[in-house]
């Protein structure tokens, strides 16, 4: 019994879909932060290596300047003597802005490379160490004054300097003249001497002492000998990454060297594990969300069953108007849609009480209680509990719902069983109404038929006896003569019989037509049993005429009663012996008095009457249909007025069984004795039970 | 001559009736006969064999079976056989009842008057 419907749950990313989107963004981030924390790009390292070239050219080519000026200051000629030359370089040096400071300028006395010895410099502090330092001792320097001579230019060039430690040094040729001879072999020919600029050990040439970023690593190498540095100071050969360029130094392997000494931050892994937690809390709360969706989903599915259920409770309670019908289909549904193990239905008793009808799987406790105890549940049911539900038709409880399921029930559930309960509640009291309105139609119909028999049972009663009646009249009437004296009396005989038989029927139809007006009046009496039973008796002998009749009377019975009803009980039971028992059987008829109450019994030895039917022959128009009575002239009233007329009298009329087999009537009155007991002379029957 | 008498069974539970119409038949003295008499439809059927009656006078109500059933039985075995139902209560779905068997008349008992010349227009050939 699948419920179906058009709810479902829409995914969307899911959970563990959204954790590794976030984790890959924080390794994203990650990797960009730690790019971000790496050396400056390659093109800034170019632009620096760049412009760090472009300030040494400009710083040689200064220098150069100011070599050709030192040499025109001191007129081409080293020759002259020291004091000239220093007083020539030192106001070269004061009035020259080109100049850096802590220069030292030197001339060299020589006519060939081979020795080289400074003789005097400017300033003088610097002396010390230079004057008398021979270039031409170092081999990068015996290169530079060759280079220098031959190319009449400044050059510049790398080596142990007077202080053994590495300097630069540019050196310009002097040819004794303030021209440069044109071609080498003059050049070499008219060399006296060089002037010669020594760099300080601290000189840049013209490199920031500290770059704005403090990783940045700026070198001016010569070939492998490092002639300037700025940033960070390392050892070593720069990285793959970092940018190398030659600078235009003639003669030379100068080159700027460019690179980031920058350790990645940790950044990178703050990013990373925050992109990470990110992600767990995505993952946790994308989870959650889910969860409640789901949730949502399978609450919404749930009540959509649950109305699906109500929805189809009530075609089904309409299919049929029979409780016998429509319980179990009722329980087997809600069962099955509600998931529930056991399910009973009890209905309501004229007594008020609840009596279980019906019950589905195991019930383990019956529902017979009070009503009035019952109230609508209300929220959710805990495992295995029963759920009672008062069915509830126009405010009065008409029964009840018992429900048990093993997981419980929502709230929603019972809400649900509520319903789907007033439902059948209504559809038992639409059942109930059919069919209280079938018994009545049934009533009417039996009714109907009753009174049916009856008009044609009266017809046929009197027009039987009264044909009788008239044609014996006509017999006698006719030619008396063939008629002989018993013939006769017999006509006459059966005359009074037929007679009598339609006074008591007569007196029957306007008892009952008194009883239908409820004009019957008693006058309670004395009355003597015992004298007045043998007068019934006797004034009925000519209808018991066919029949061995038995008196036993005990006497001075006296009961309390009114004698025409007394008399008209016993002419009726007696009537019915003779009617409905063969001839020639016998008919007993007992009177004893019993404590305060006397008790007649008229008991005959014909077919009887099964068990079934003995209450019912005391209904109205009711007539026990076998093939004996069906001929039998009776209408049904007989009985039925001498249980009213005896109830009137405060006693009871019951029908059992002879021991042969026949009727016994039992005819119970209250004694007008006013003793209660040991005034009845023998034989004292019991009570209910025939005498012996 | 004896064989024009028409002989008649008479048939009712109440010894009353029998003796009454036994007595109203023989009074008419017009030629009928009472041959046999029956208080049941089973003793009806087995006085019917044995007299084989020119007409039988049937009650309708009888302790073990009905008029009706008794003539079902009696017409089944020979159809032509007369009937008259004589029955205290006479109604038009007893007629057309007893018409559908092939009884001839149905007479009511007040009509006790009327038998001997029933007898004669539909009990005789």
């Amino acid at each position: 019994m699948e419920i179906r419907h058009g709810l479902s749950h829409r995914r969307g990313l899911t959970p563990a879909f959204l954790g590794v989107l976030v984790a890959l963004g924080a390794l994203g981030a990650s990797w960009a932060v730690g790019a971000a924390d790496q050396r400056p790009a390659h093109a800034d390292l170019e632009a620096i290596a760049a412009s760090t070239a472009a300030a040494v050219d400009a710083r040689l080519a200064a220098d150069g300047q100011l070599l050709a000026a030192a040499s025109q200051a001191i007129g081409g000629d080293p020759t002259r003597s020291d004091d000239v030359l220093v007083a020539a370089l030192t106001s070269l040096s004061s009035g020259t802005p080109v100049v850096a400071p802590n220069l030292t300028l030197g001339v060299v006395r020589t006519r060939s490379t081979a020795s080289a010895r400074i003789a005097v410099v400017v300033p003088e502090a610097a002396s010390a160490s230079a004057v008398g330092f021979d270039l031409a001792t170092q081999p990068a320097f015996k290169r530079l004054l060759d280079v220098t001579r031959d190319s009449g230019g400044a050059e510049v060039a790398t080596g142990a300097g007077p202080d053994g430690h590495v300097t630069v040094i540019e050196t310009a040729a002097l040819f004794g003249t303030s021209t440069v001879p044109d071609d080498v072999a003059s050049r070499r020919s008219a060399l006296v001497g060089y002037v010669v600029l020594i760099l300080p050990q601290a000189d840049r040439f013209g490199l920031p002492a500290s770059p704005s970023d403090p990783d940045l690593v700026v070198r001016v190498v010569d070939d492998t000998t490092t002639v300037a540095t700025s940033g960070r100071q390392v050892a070593g050969a720069p990285p793959a990454s970092g940018v190398t360029i030659p600078i235009s130094v003639s003669g030379s392997g100068w080159t700027v060297q460019v690179w980031s000494v920058a350790t990645p931050s940790g950044s990178r892994w703050i990013v990373l594990a925050f992109g990470l937690l990110l992600a767990l809390a995505v993952t946790t709360l994308a989870e959650r969300r889910e969860r409640l969706v789901e949730r949502a989903v399978r609450d919404a599915e749930d009540r959509a069953q649950e109305l699906a259920l109500v929805a189809r409770a009530g075609p089904l309670l309409q299919q049929s108007l029979a409780s016998s019908d429509l319980l179990p289909v009722f329980a087997v549904t809600i069962a099955d849609d509600l998931e529930l193990d056991a399910v009973s239905i009890s209905l309501i008793t004229d007594a008020g009480r609840l009596v279980r009808v019906f019950s589905l799987g195991a019930d383990p406790t019956p529902l017979d209680s009070d009503a009035s105890s019952l109230s609508m549940p209300s929220g959710g049911s805990a495992p295995g509990s029963l759920v009672t539900v008062p069915l509830l038709r126009a405010g009065r409880v008409v029964g009840a719902l018992r429900a048990r399921a093993t997981p419980g029930l929502s709230a929603s559930q019972v809400e649900t069983l509520v319903a789907v309960c007033n439902l059948l509640a209504a559809a038992l009291g639409n059942a109930r109404l059919l069919q209280d309105e079938q018994e009545l139609v049934t009533r009417l119909r039996d009714v109907d038929r009753m009174k049916t028999t009856f008009v044609s049972s009266v017809s046929h009663e009197l027009r039987t006896t009264v044909t009788a009646i008239e044609g014996f009249a006509g017999l006698l009437d006719g030619d008396v003569t063939v008629l002989d004296d018993d013939r006769r009396r017999d006509y006459i005989e059966r005359i009074r019989r037929n007679a009598r038989s339609l006074g008591v029927l007569i007196e029957d139809l306007l008892d009952f037509a008194r009883f239908e007006r409820s004009a019957i009046t008693v006058d309670l009496r004395p009355i003597d049993l015992s004298e007045l039973v043998p007068q019934v008796v006797d004034q009925m002998s000519s209808l018991l005429a066919d029949h061995e009749i038995s008196v036993d009377v005990a006497p001075a019975v006296t009961a309390l009663g009114e004698l025409s009803a007394v008399e008209r009980v016993l002419v009726n039971l007696l009537s019915n012996a003779a009617k409905y028992t063969p001839a020639g059987t016998k008919v007993d008829v007992i009177l004893r008095r019993k404590d305060d109450r006397v008790v007649l019994w008229v008991e005959d030895h014909g077919p009887g009457v099964p068990e079934d039917q003995r209450e019912k022959v005391f209904e109205l128009f009711y007539r026990f249909h076998d093939r004996a009575t069906t001929a039998t002239r009776g209408v049904g009233i007989g009985l039925a007025l001498a249980r009213q007329l005896i109830a009137q009298l405060d006693g009871t009329i019951t029908l059992s069984e002879t021991r042969g087999g026949g009727a016994s009537f039992r005819v119970e009155m209250p004694s007008a004795e006013v003793q209660p007991s040991s005034t009845t002379p023998n034989p004292s029957p019991s009570t209910g039970s025939r005498p012996s | 001559m004896e064989d024009l008498l028409p002989g008649v069974l008479v048939v009712d539970d109440e010894a009353d009736m029998r003796l009454l119409l036994e007595a109203v038949i023989e009074r008419a003295n017009e030629g009928l006969a009472v041959v046999g008499l029956a208080e049941s439809g089973a003793e009806a059927i087995e006085r019917w064999r044995e007299v084989e009656p020119d007409v039988i006078l049937l009650d309708q109500q009888m302790p073990d079976m009905t008029g009706l059933e008794a003539a079902e039985q009696i017409l089944s075995e020979q159809s032509d056989q007369r009937i008259i139902l004589f029955s205290a209560f006479v109604d038009s779905e007893l007629r057309a009842r007893a018409a559908e068997l092939g009884i001839q008349t149905c007479l009511p008992k007040t009509e006790l008057a009327k038998v001997p010349e029933a007898l004669w227009r539909f009990g005789t050939g």
